[in-house]
Parts: C-alpha cells; sequence; structure tokens
C-alpha cells in the first residue's frame, strides 16, 4: 500500500500510527516548538489506536542531559506506546524497545569504479559527541597533514540529488564512521552495499557484523590495535590508500555482509511482526 | 457578503511562522497571529473559535501566517489564506507562487506588498495593517523636560536602517538606547555614541521602549524595506512615544511641550485606526467572502 499526505487526523481511519521521537526532543524548547511538538501534539490528538514510537537516538546527549534524565523524559513520553529502536544497544541502554535494525534494497545502491578517496557522510552539525565530531575533526586534521583530503559529505561536498550522492558513494574507496551513539547509521550500511571499505567504530552493534580486517575494519578500539586516536586511524587510512586490492576485497565482503545483515525481507519482517503485535495487543 | 447571515461555526487556525519553523517570540506571529486568536472570540461576526494550529487536528479554515508549505495546501481542502508580511519573494528558499495557487486568498500587511502580490495572482487580495494589541499598554510615556534619549527596537537584520540615523542622533548630544535580539555596534567612525543595549524579551520589550524620549524610525524605502509595514510606528504611539523618521523630526520632539502634543494627537489616532480588534473583524469578515465564493 503507499503512503498518502493528509493534512489532519481523522478516526476511525487508521489501525496504527507511527510517531518519530530522539533524545533531542526532550528539550524543553523543542519539544514546545521544534520537532518534538511534531511527536508531543500528535501524541495527544491521536488516542483512539495503537501508537509505534520509532525512536530515532540512543540515551546520550551529554551536552544536555544525564542517561538517566533522557531515560526518565523518553519514558513520560512514550508511555504505553510501542517504542522502536535502530539498534539492539540502544534498546538496552533504554531498557526497553524493540530493536529493528534498517534493512536496504541492495539494487538500490552503486557499486562503481572506486577513486582512491576517503569519505563520511553525517550531518555538518549537531550532537557533537554523539556523532564523535571531535575525534572525525581531528582524524581529518592527521590526514591533512599527510596529503590527504578527507571529505564530509554534506560539508566538503554536496550532492545535488539522490542519485549523485549515490554514484559519489559508490566511486568512493574508502567510508569512514566515526559516530559514538548513533544506532545503526544508515550512511554506513549505504557504503556498505556500494562495496567501500568501511572503517568504523565498534559501538551500538557495529562490532557484531565488521570483523576487523575481514568485511570492514574497526576503528577507535583498542582491541584491534586502532585506538580512539586519530593517528592510528590516520595510519590505516593511509596504509589502506596504499593498498587498493585489500580495499576492494573487504569492501566486495562488507557488501556481502549487508545483504545478509541488512536485507530488507528481515526488514520488512520484522516491521510486520510489530505491527500485527502492537494492533493485537492494544485490542486485547 | 454574507456576515450579516447566520455564519457557521467554524474551527479557524493559525499555522504560524514560528510553528513552522521552530521558533518563538516572532513579531509577526504574535502582531498576525496571536493577537488575532487573542480577541477572536470579542470581536467580528461570530465565526466561531480560533487557535494555534496542532498537527493532526482537522479545521474549518487554516491561516498559513508567513508559511509557505505548497503540498500542504495543495491537500487542505478546508478555507485556506496565505498571510504574507513581508517581501519573501526575495528569498529564494521560498515557494510563494505555488503556495499562493493553491490557496483560496491572501492577506498581505501592507498596501506595497497586496500590490505586487496582485501582479503574481488572481486570487482576493486584502490588506489587513499591523494592529496594536492595546491590552499589552499598561502606561504611556510621561514626558519630562528636553528630549536626551532616542530609542530604535527591531531585529539585528535590520541594523542597517539605522546605521544611516547616528550622525544625526550624535550632532543633537542625544543617548540612543537599542532593543533587539543582538548589541547594535555603531560604525568605528561613530564610536564616541553614547548607546545601550537592552536585548528584546517577550515580557521586557515594552517597558523598556519607555525608556526613550523619542522613538526613531529611519524612513528607508528602497529593497524590502519599501515593504515594511508601519508596526513600529504605531507601536510606539500607543506608548506615547513621538516617532522621527528623518532627522528634522527629532529637532521637532525637543521639547515637552512638543512631544506631549505628538502623543496626544497620535494616541487618539492610534487607538482609532490600529486597534487589533479591527484586524479581527477585517480577517473575520474575509473569511466569510471566501466562503460565500467557495459555496
Amino acid at each position: 500500500m503507499a503512503g498518502k499526505w493528509v493534512t489532519h487526523y481523522e478516526k476511525g481511519k487508521y489501525d496504527v500510527a507511527l510517531l518519530h521521537l530522539d533524545q533531542q526532543c526532550i528539550e524543553d524548547q523543542i519539544l514546545e516548538r521544534g520537532k518534538g511538538s511534531l511527536y508531543r501534539v500528535l501524541n495527544e490528538v491521536i488516542t483512539d489506536i495503537p501508537k509505534i514510537v520509532i525512536m530515532h537516538g540512543t540515551p546520550y546527549y551529554p551536552e544536555k542531559f544525564s542517561k538517566d534524565e533522557i531515560i526518565e523524559k523518553v519514558r513520560a513520553l512514550v508511555g504505553d506506546n510501542t517504542m522502536v529502536t535502530n539498534s539492539k544497544r540502544a534498546a538496552e541502554q533504554f531498557g526497553w524497545g524493540i530493536p529493528i535494525q534498517h534493512g536496504m534494497d541492495p539494487e538500490e545502491w552503486f557499486d562503481l569504479p572506486k577513486e582512491p578517496r576517503v569519505v563520511t557522510m553525517i550531518s555538518p552539525g549537531g550532537l557533537d559527541k554523539y556523532y564523535d565530531r571531535d575525534f572525525l575533526q581531528a582524524i581529518r586534521e592527521e590526514l591533512l597533514e599527510r596529503g590527504i583530503y578527507h571529505c564530509h559529505i554534506t560539508v566538503d561536498w554536496r550532492a545535488k540529488d539522490w542519485t549523485e550522492y549515490r554514484e559519489f558513494l559508490g566511486r568512493s574507496l574508502i567510508y569512514l564512521n566515526p559516530t559514538k551513539e548513533s544506532p545503526m547509521p544508515r550512511a554506513r550500511t549505504e557504503a556498505m552495499f556500494s562495496g567501500c571499505c568501511v572503517l568504523t567504530t565498534p559501538w551500538q552493534d557495529a562490532g557484531d557484523f565488521i570483523k576487523h580486517g575481514e568485511n570492514g575494519f574497526i576503528i577507535g578500539d583498542q582491541k584491534t590495535g586502532v585506538p580512539r586516536n586519530p593517528k592510528a586511524v590516520a595510519d590505516l587510512v593511509e596504509k589502506l590508500l596504499n593498498d587498493y586490492e585489500t580495499c576492494i576485497k573487504v569492501g566486495q565482503a562488507g557488501k556481502e555482509t549487508a545483504k545478509k545483515v541488512f536485507a530488507q525481507s528481515r526488514y520488512h519482517e520484522e516491521w510486520y511482526k510489530v505491527l500485527c503485535d502492537t494492533v493485537d495487543n492494544f485490542k486485547k | 457578503m454574507g456576515i450579516n447571515k447566520k455564519n457557521k461555526k467554524m474551527r479557524v487556525s493559525f499555522l504560524t511562522f514560528d510553528i513552522f519553523h521552530g521558533r518563538s517570540n516572532t513579531g509577526s506571529s504574535r502582531i498576525r497571529a496571536l493577537n488575532l486568536i487573542k480577541y477572536w472570540n470579542e470581536a467580528g461576526v461570530d465565526l466561531g473559535t480560533a487557535e494555534e494550529y496542532r498537527y493532526g487536528v482537522e479545521y474549518d479554515a487554516i491561516i498559513f501566517q508567513k508559511v509557505y508549505f505548497p503540498e500542504f495546501v495543495k491537500e487542505y481542502k478546508g478555507i485556506k489564506i496565505l498571510d504574507m508580511c513581508d517581501a519573501d519573494w526575495l528569498n529564494w528558499t521560498y515557494r510563494i507562487k505555488e503556495a499562493m495557487q493553491y490557496c483560496d486568498a491572501i492577506t498581505c500587511s501592507t498596501l506595497e506588498i497586496a500590490k505586487f502580490v496582485l501582479n503574481m495572482t488572481d486570487k482576493p487580495v486584502a490588506v489587513i495593517p499591523d494592529r496594536v494589541d492595546f491590552d499589552t499598554i499598561k502606561e504611556t510615556k510621561k514626558h519630562e523636560g528636553v528630549a536626551e534619549k532616542v530609542i530604535w527596537f527591531g531585529y539585528a537584520d535590520n541594523f542597517e536602517v539605522l546605521h544611516p540615523a547616528i550622525p544625526a542622533i550624535m550632532k543633537r548630544g542625544l543617548e540612543i538606547i537599542v532593543v533587539s535580539n543582538k548589541s547594535f555596534i555603531p560604525m568605528t567612525q561613530f564610536k564616541g555614541i553614547k548607546i545601550t543595549n537592552y536585548p528584546w524579551s517577550k515580557d521586557n520589550w515594552i517597558t523598556d521602549l519607555l525608556k526613550g524620549d523619542i522613538l526613531i524610525n529611519p524612513k528607508n524605502t528602497k529593497g524590502r524595506f519599501r515593504f515594511k509595514s508601519n508596526n513600529k510606528t504605531t507601536q510606539a504611539w500607543a506608548l506615547g512615544l513621538p516617532v522621527a523618521e528623518i532627522d528634522t523630526d527629532i529637532d521637532k520632539f525637543m521639547t515637552e511641550e512638543a512631544r506631549v502634543k505628538e502623543s496626544k494627537e497620535k494616541l487618539t489616532k492610534v487607538k482609532k485606526e490600529y486597534d487589533v480588534k479591527q484586524s479581527v473583524i477585517d480577517l473575520k469578515d474575509f473569511i466569510v467572502e471566501i466562503q460565500d465564493e467557495k459555496k
């Protein structure tokens, strides 16, 4: 069934509502006027059907709140609604929630001849500690010292449309994910489907599917010998840029992993189950 | 026009610039939406209720207050009015024409905007000026002695109109008070001017204005300023402050007697012509007109 734009909610027309929330929404001003208000108001207006809250974040926003404060405020906002998280770790951290890792159609991504460059795609600003922007910036500076230009997509380069983004990603040899608490960043999975050689922090489930040196590289973790040290990461990037064959091999292995772990069929099945369970439980 | 008939009770909503952009205390949302909602039940024909827009709620009419959201307007089936109070077509990220073409009508804060808009649409266009909420005026200016301080208020984006007025203020040995969202820093050659900056706040801006003897509202008809309303002037008049648009106006209001006289005259005028309740009446009448046309 295709989605349809509507201008208001009508009782009796729908079986279930999907609402969106993240840890920024709990800020008073954002809850009153910003993206949090969309959740707050719709949650008040829709009362006759079950609601599923898609929690896009994790209880990590140290610039503003402690973990416990976030959990308490999110719990108050979510109430009896079902909550879905993007990672298993996020559900563990909150103490409740149903994790559904995303799934994608492999055909949507382009595995093109790879240019020897290193890229990252995260938003240009905000939630600095969550994305670990300090770590990324330090790596960029270290790489620059070595004559390697890291491309932060959305900052250094912007796509004019979705196709141009996918083509640029598909032509990038190395994808670097610095995030600390972002639950399953989509762009990393997009890079895996595109055959990029992925370097990622192990947090928020990534350590479960990336095997260091096989289908990607774990950075920011002492165990792999590439700690959260910009010099260590730059060493690895520099080494890989001079070892094109390994990058391609690891990138292809990562692509196969993505097809298995992030299959759209699994994603649809998990969502279907949550939808059915939520509706059934509401009726009971 | 059906305003004398028994009108259908409607649930009217204002989708404000503040709500749409996640902001708060924006002047235009206050002047053109919140102040009208406040007096909706006591002014004009009985059309039902009015409120700030809430996501998901069904309304009979929506006023899109400086909100350009063509996808929503296109789908929405009730009465839809686009309210414009700035030359927003100069902002290349807005989609004014698209929003306009799906609306039933357009309201504008000034005749200049209305004239420009009429070039772009054959939809009904009405001018509903920015008006004053007299309920917020708890006291008016008590003028005493020779004027010492001039005052300006507004968004820092509009400082460019203030800079050219500084030499005239300095020449007369006056101080300037600026009430804004940022501090006003004069150009280096005018650094000798005595200046006090007050941050604009919802609770204090009106009492802060009373700290000045004369409001300066430098006349500027260039670019986007041609389309600006006179809301600073009417607000100042409502507070008993004379308004200087050019340097010689300042000279006219230097004495206590001149300011008291001007204050009385303009207060009478502004109470008669610029009470926000009149905007409620105007908007309700316009809605009824559109409602009749849609039938």
